[in-house]
C-alpha cells in the first residue's frame, strides 16, 4: 500500500517537479526516505532560509513552481524570509514542511511550530495537512494557487504520521476547484480598452511603466509591440527590468528611489501613463508629486486590489497583462496614426542623461558592470543580493530578456542573491548564472558555498567588496551628518580564501583587466566561483532622491 | 469620511478562515467592531458579516482584498438602507426594589423584548432588532444597574429577492470531506 510520502511524491512529479531545494530533519525524514528512489533531484542547502530563495530563483528563472522542503519548527522558522520574499516579488514558490503527528499537534511537542498559523500573511495560502487521502487534492491546489492569478508563495505542512499512514486507495484529481478571485486571470473589459486606445492617442506626452507583471505574464512582446506601434517611451520598476530588451531606444531603464534621472525626468513629465503590471511601491514612486493629476492614469493590473490602492487611477483594466496588451494593441490600430516629434526627440534626449563619473579612486562599480556586459552572453542570469550591489546592478547592466534579472524587490532581503543563482542555475543549467553581490549579502547566507561544490552547480559570485554595509554607509553619509554607526565590517573575511576553504574557486582582482579575466574564466569553467572586487567603502549609488524628496531634489554625485 | 461599514461574505466553513480574514483586518491597522458567524443553507459554507468604522474607500478596498482570499466564494458591501439588520443582547440587571422591576418589564415591552431569566435579584432581558433599537434599549436600561451585558454582533442581509448565495454559486462548491 502506498505511504502518504508515496502519495506526496507522486502527486509532486504530477505537478511537473524535477528539482527541490532543502534540508531534511526529524518531521520530515519518512518523505525524504521516499525522495531518495523518487527521480527527483534534491539540492541540499545548508541554511532552509537559502533553500527557500533557490526555491524563488528557480521559480523566477523558469516561470513555473519551485519547491523548497524543511522539517517542522526551526526548519519552518527558517523558511520565513525566504517565504516572505516571495510573497513580495508574487513569486510562486511552493514550501513544503514537515510537522510532529497530528496527534501531538498544539502540545508544544519538540520541534512542534504553527508554521500555518505564522505563515498565514505571507502566503497566498498555507494547508495544514491532516489525512492521508487529502494530499493529492491539496498538492493540486497549492501549485493551482501558487501560479494562478497573481503568483505566490503556497506552504503545505506535513505531518510525520501523515507521511506514515497507508491508504489502499488514492485518487489524483485532474482538476480542482478553488475560491476567491485570487487564481483568477480576468479578460479585460473592452470598453476601457477602447478609451485607452483613444487616450493613447489623444496624450502628447505618453509613457509605459512596466513592472513585474509584465514579467509573470510573459507580455514583454506585447509591451514592445505596443511601444514601436506608438513610438511611447517605457521606463520600468526594478521588478520590471528586463521586461523589455535596455539597449531598446524606447527603453529608459528604471525609475524610483534610485532610478535612471531620463526615466524618472519622462515619467514626472509624461501625461499619460500606461502602467502594467505594477502596485505603484513607494520606492518606485514615491518621489513623484502629484504622479495622478499630472497625468492621467491607466493602470492593467491582474489584481484588483492594487487598483487605486497607491496612486489614483484614472482607467482601471483589470487583467491579465498580456491578454490586456494584446487587445489594445488591436484597437490602438483602427484608430488614425499620431506623430509625437517633440517628445520622441525629447526622450532621446533623457535617454543619454548617465551617471558615470571615475574620480581615479579604486575601481568603479558601474565600470566593473559595464565590463560584466561586455564578458556575458546576453540570455545571462544575474541575481543579486540587496543595497548598493542591487542599484548599480540594475543602473549599469543592462539585460536584454526578462527572468535574467532576478533580485529581492519588495522586501529588499539581503543573502538573497547567492540561493537565488543556485535555483536559477539548477532551472537553466544552459545559462550563465552569475550572482551580483555585496560583501555583507554574501555573509549572510554564503555557507551554501558548500551546496555548489559538493553539488556541482557552477555559478559565479561577483562580490562588490566595500568592506561596509554601504548603503546604510551611504545613508549616514548623506541624511546622519556622516556619522557612521554599526557599518564598518572590518578586513575579514578574505573572500579568497573563503571560497577556497569550500572547495570553489576564489580570486581577488586588483584591476579592472582582471576583473574581464577572472569573469571570463569563471563563467567558461565548471567550477563556482567568488570574484572579490574590492571598492572603496565612500562609493555611493547614484542618482538618490532623499527619502520624502521629490524627483527635482535628486542628488547626483 | 468615516463611517460604519457592513461586509457580508460567502466562505468556506474550515479551520483557518477566520484567521485569515481577521488578520487582513489586523494588517490593515483596522478594529472590527462586531463579527458573527454562521452556516448556510448548503452544507460546508459559512456566511460571515462584519460591522467596522471605516472611510469609504477603505471598505471597497478591503472588499477587494477579501474577495481575492481563498476560501471567500463572495463578498458584498451591505448598504444598511437596502437591508435587514438585526442584532441579539442579554441585559442582566440587578433589581432590588418592586417599582424598579415593574419599569424594567414596562421597558422591555415597549422594545418587544422578553425575560428570559429571573433570580431574586436579578432580570436578564433579550432584545432582538436593528442595531439601533438594540442601542437604545441598552442606553435605556444603563439606569438600572447593568451588571453583564452580551450582544451577538450583527446578522444582515440583503432586502427582496436578491441573494449572496444563489444556486450557481453553490453548485461551482464542492464539499470536501471534512
Amino acid at each position: 500500500m502506498p505511504s502518504g510520502s508515496d502519495i506526496m511524491i507522486e502527486a509532486l512529479r504530477r505537478e511537473g517537479v524535477k528539482d527541490a531545494f532543502g534540508i531534511p530533519g526529524g518531521a520530515i525524514m519518512p518523505f525524504y526516505d521516499r525522495l531518495k528512489d523518487s527521480g527527483i533531484r534534491h539540492i541540499l542547502m545548508r541554511h532552509e532560509q537559502g533553500a527557500a530563495h533557490a526555491a524563488d530563483g528557480y521559480a523566477r528563472a523558469l516561470g513555473r513552481p519551485g519547491l523548497c522542503i524543511a522539517t517542522s519548527g526551526p526548519g519552518a522558522t527558517n523558511f520565513v524570509t525566504g517565504i516572505a520574499t516571495a510573497y513580495m516579488d508574487s513569486s510562486p514558490v511552493v514550501a513544503l514542511t514537515g510537522q510532529v503527528p497530528v496527534k501531538l499537534i498544539g502540545r508544544d511537542s519538540f520541534q512542534e511550530i504553527d508554521i500555518v498559523g505564522i505563515t498565514n500573511p505571507i502566503t497566498k495560502y498555507a494547508f495544514q495537512l491532516k489525512r492521508v487521502s487529502e494530499i493529492p487534492r491539496v498538492v493540486k491546489k497549492a501549485f493551482y494557487i501558487a501560479s494562478h492569478g497573481r503568483p505566490g508563495p503556497v506552504l503545505i505542512d506535513f505531518p510525520r504520521d501523515i507521511q506514515l499512514g497507508e491508504i489502499e486507495h488514492v485518487e489524483y484529481p485532474e482538476r480542482v476547484w478553488v475560491s476567491g478571485r485570487g487564481v483568477h486571470l480576468p479578460s479585460p473589459d473592452m470598453k476601457a480598452v477602447g478609451t485607452a486606445a483613444i487616450w493613447l492617442m489623444e496624450a502628447e506626452k505618453p509613457i509605459m511603466l512596466v513592472g513585474g507583471g509584465v514579467i509573470h505574464s510573459g507580455a514583454s512582446p506585447q509591451v514592445l509591440e505596443l511601444a514601436e506601434l506608438l513610438n511611447i517611451p517605457v521606463v520600468t520598476t526594478l521588478m520590471g527590468k528586463g521586461a523589455v530588451p535596455e539597449n531598446h531606444p524606447l527603453c529608459l531603464g528604471m525609475i524610483g528611489m534610485h532610478g535612471k534621472l531620463g526615466a524618472n525626468m519622462a515619467l514626472a513629465e509624461a501625461d499619460l501613463i500606461l502602467a502594467v503590471g505594477t502596485r505603484f511601491s513607494d520606492r518606485s514612486v514615491g518621489p513623484f508629486e502629484d504622479l495622478d493629476s499630472n497625468a492621467r492614469i491607466i493602470h492593467v493590473d491582474v489584481d484588483e486590489s492594487e487598483i487605486g490602492k497607491n496612486v489614483r487611477c484614472h482607467l482601471p483594466i483589470v487583467a491579465d497583462a498580456k491578454e490586456a496588451l494584446e487587445a489594445l494593441i488591436d484597437a490602438v490600430k483602427t484608430l488614425p496614426p499620431k506623430s509625437r516629434t517633440a517628445w520622441v526627440e525629447k526622450v532621446k534626449e533623457l535617454r543619454e542623461t548617465a551617471l558615470e563619473s571615475d574620480d581615479g579612486k579604486g575601481m568603479k562599480p558601474w565600470k566593473v558592470m559595464k565590463i560584466m556586459r561586455r564578458v556575458l552572453p546576453k540570455d545571462a542570469i544575474i541575481t543579486t543580493g540587496v543595497g548598493q550591489n542591487q542599484m548599480w546592478a540594475a543602473l549599469h547592466f543592462d539585460v536584454y530578456a526578462p527572468r535574467t534579472f532576478i533580485s529581492s524587490g519588495g522586501l529588499g532581503t539581503m543573502g538573497f542573491g547567492f540561493p537565488a543563482s543556485i535555483g536559477a542555475k539548477v532551472a537553466r543549467p544552459d545559462r550563465t548564472v552569475v550572482c551580483v553581490d555585496g560583501d555583507g549579502s554574501f555573509l549572510m547566507t554564503c555557507q551554501n558555498l558548500a551546496t555548489v561544490v559538493v553539488q556541482n552547480i557552477p555559478v559565479t559570485v561577483v562580490i562588490l567588496d566595500n568592506r561596509a554595509l554601504g548603503m546604510v554607509r551611504q545613508w549616514q553619509e548623506l541624511f546622519f551628518n556622516k556619522r557612521f554607526v554599526a557599518v564598518d565590517l572590518g578586513q575579514t573575511p578574505d573572500f579568497e580564501k573563503l571560497a577556497k576553504a569550500f572547495g570553489a574557486e576564489g580570486v581577488r582582482v586588483g584591476d579592472y583587466e582582471e576583473f574581464r579575466e577572472a569573469l571570463s574564466k569563471a563563467i567558461n569553467s565548471d567550477v563556482p566561483t567568488v570574484i572579490d572586487v574590492p571598492i572603496e567603502p565612500s562609493e555611493k549609488v547614484f542618482p538618490i532622491i532623499p527619502p520624502g524628496g521629490k524627483v527635482s531634489e535628486a542628488i547626483t554625485g | 469620511m468615516s463611517g460604519t461599514h457592513v461586509l457580508a461574505m460567502i466562505v468556506e466553513d474550515k479551520p483557518g478562515v477566520m484567521t485569515r480574514i481577521a488578520d487582513m483586518f489586523r494588517r490593515k491597522l483596522v478594529n472590527i467592531d462586531t463579527i458573527t458567524v454562521g452556516k448556510t443553507r448548503v452544507p460546508g459554507l459559512s456566511r460571515i458579516v462584519i460591522t467596522l468604522e471605516c472611510d469609504e474607500d477603505f471598505a471597497r478596498y478591503v472588499v477587494k482584498l477579501l474577495r481575492k482570499t481563498v476560501d471567500v466564494l463572495y463578498v458584498e458591501e451591505l448598504q444598511p438602507s437596502k437591508s435587514i439588520l438585526r442584532e441579539l443582547a442579554l441585559v442582566k440587571v440587578e433589581v432590588d426594589e418592586t417599582q424598579e422591576k415593574l419599569e424594567l418589564l414596562q421597558l422591555v415591552n415597549i422594545f418587544r423584548g422578553g425575560i428570559v431569566d429571573v433570580s431574586e435579584s436579578t432580570i436578564t432581558a433579550q432584545v432582538v432588532g436593528d442595531p439601533s433599537k438594540v442601542d437604545a434599549f441598552i442606553k435605556l436600561c444603563r439606569r438600572f444597574k447593568i451588571i453583564e451585558l452580551a450582544r451577538t454582533g450583527i446578522v444582515a442581509m440583503s432586502r427582496g429577492p436578491k441573494t449572496m448565495l444563489p444556486d450557481e454559486l453553490a453548485e461551482k462548491f464542492v464539499e470536501e470531506e471534512p
